[in-house]
């Protein structure tokens, strides 16, 4: 979901966070898919992230509306992939397998919730938006 | 779209633990099962778990594949060869000529001990699909 | 009659300069502070909606609810700035439809 059309950070910064959770959820769905598959190593996206993971900020040139109208069209912020990595402290079965499956059952109800907020905060955002577009009018 | 990849690895993980419960079942049902002296008794089967990416995936056809996702398929079922239990019943209609018959190599305290934990994981993989289901809803809420 | 003392009249008077008028009044006057404070208050209160979701998401702020308040905060302060310049907008229509 690549919104890019505005130079609100935060509201970039959502959509990509947004795209976090989504990679995260698939993660967590691996994970618990091989709970059983011997060798097989848990992987794991971080539930938090900071703006600079989230986005690659091109700088208040790029975004303008001066560039577009010259044809130049940058999007200012281009969304992050989300970086996935092991998990290294889960203890190891004897099939080598380090699933965790607490944990990872604890993952998958932080994500859903997680990505529910998001989901409700970008409404209220966009509201905003759109009643500054329709200038209060509720007509 | 990333939350289908999501359901799809996590339908992997059902039809997987599916298919590993129906290998339990069978060797519980024929714990106790024996053939006539000389015929090879029931041997207990296992599943061999092997993870894959999801096949015919939706995560190919956008860019949004991952090499760490990836979810999991049944490589094949095995035998166990460990020999079968040998029990002294000189009187049952298959003992062989010592008296022996030959019951299968299934323990059945440890195969309802995996059919349970083929129970859980199982369940674990349904709750993922409704957490993504979930969420997908939840994003057609934006636009409300 | 003695206030008129034509025989202290001081040649070196000169005509009292024009007073200025107090510093130009603001385009809009009343009106404008009215609008400006509004313009003011919804702009920090959505700086801080949007730095409190940012710390949500970076884990830097554990409550759920003091971001929800302050982005509700925010959305209402702005459909409240967007009321008031609308009656400001209807008030001038108004005054300017007045017959002088």
């Amino acid at each position: 979901m690549k919104i890019g059309f505005s130079n609100d950070a935060t509201l970039e910064a959502m959509g990509s966070y947004m795209n976090r959770l989504s990679r995260r959820q698939q993660i967590v769905a691996s994970n618990l898919a091989n709970i059983d598959t011997p060798g097989y190593r848990a992987s794991e996206v971080a539930f938090h992230a900071t703006l600079g993971e989230l986005l690659e900020d091109r700088g208040p040139e790029a975004g303008s509306t001066r560039r577009a109208l010259a044809g130049r069209e940058v999007p200012r912020f281009r969304p992050l992939e989300a970086e996935v990595s092991e998990v290294t402290d889960a203890p190891v079965k004897v099939d080598g397998n380090n699933v965790d499956l607490d944990r990872e059952m604890l993952k998958l109800g932080e994500t859903a919730f997680g990505y529910s907020l998001m989901s409700q905060l970008l409404r209220s955002k966009f509201r905003t938006i759109a009643s500054a577009i329709n200038e209060g009018r509720t007509a | 779209m990333g939350l289908m990849t999501a359901v799809e690895v996590s339908a992997t993980g059902l039809t997987a633990q599916r298919r590993r419960l129906e290998v339990l079942v069978s060797n519980l049902v024929n714990a106790n099962t024996t053939q006539a002296a000389g015929k090879e008794p029931f041997r207990r089967k296992d599943v061999v778990f092997n993870a894959a990416p999801p096949e015919a995936s939706f995560a190919s056809m956008l860019e949004d594949a991952s090499d760490s996702v990836r979810g999991v398929e049944i490589a094949g079922v095995v035998t166990d060869p460990s020999d079968p239990v040998k029990r002294y019943e000189p009187g049952h209609p298959h003992a062989d000529k010592d008296g022996y018959v030959l019951y299968p190599n299934v323990n059945p305290m440890e195969e309802m001990a995996n059919l349970m934990s083929a129970t859980r994981s199982f369940e674990a993989n349904l709750q993922a699909v409704n957490a993504a289901k979930e969420m997908a809803q939840k994003s057609l809420e934006i636009l409300r | 009659m003695n206030d008129l003392m034509i025989g202290k009249l001081n040649p070196n008077l000169t005509v009292p300069e024009i007073r200025k008028p107090r510093e130009t009044e603001k385009p809009g006057g009343a009106f404008g502070d009215v609008l400006k404070d509004a313009i003011s208050t919804v702009n920090d209160l959505q700086k801080q909606s949007d730095q409190s979701i940012q710390n949500l998401i970076s884990g830097e702020n554990k409550d759920i609810h003091s971001t929800l308040i302050a982005v509700q905060k925010a959305d209402l302060s702005f459909q409240t700035m967007m009321q008031v310049r609308n009656k400001i907008v209807a008030a001038y229509q108004e005054i300017m439809r007045m017959q002088v």
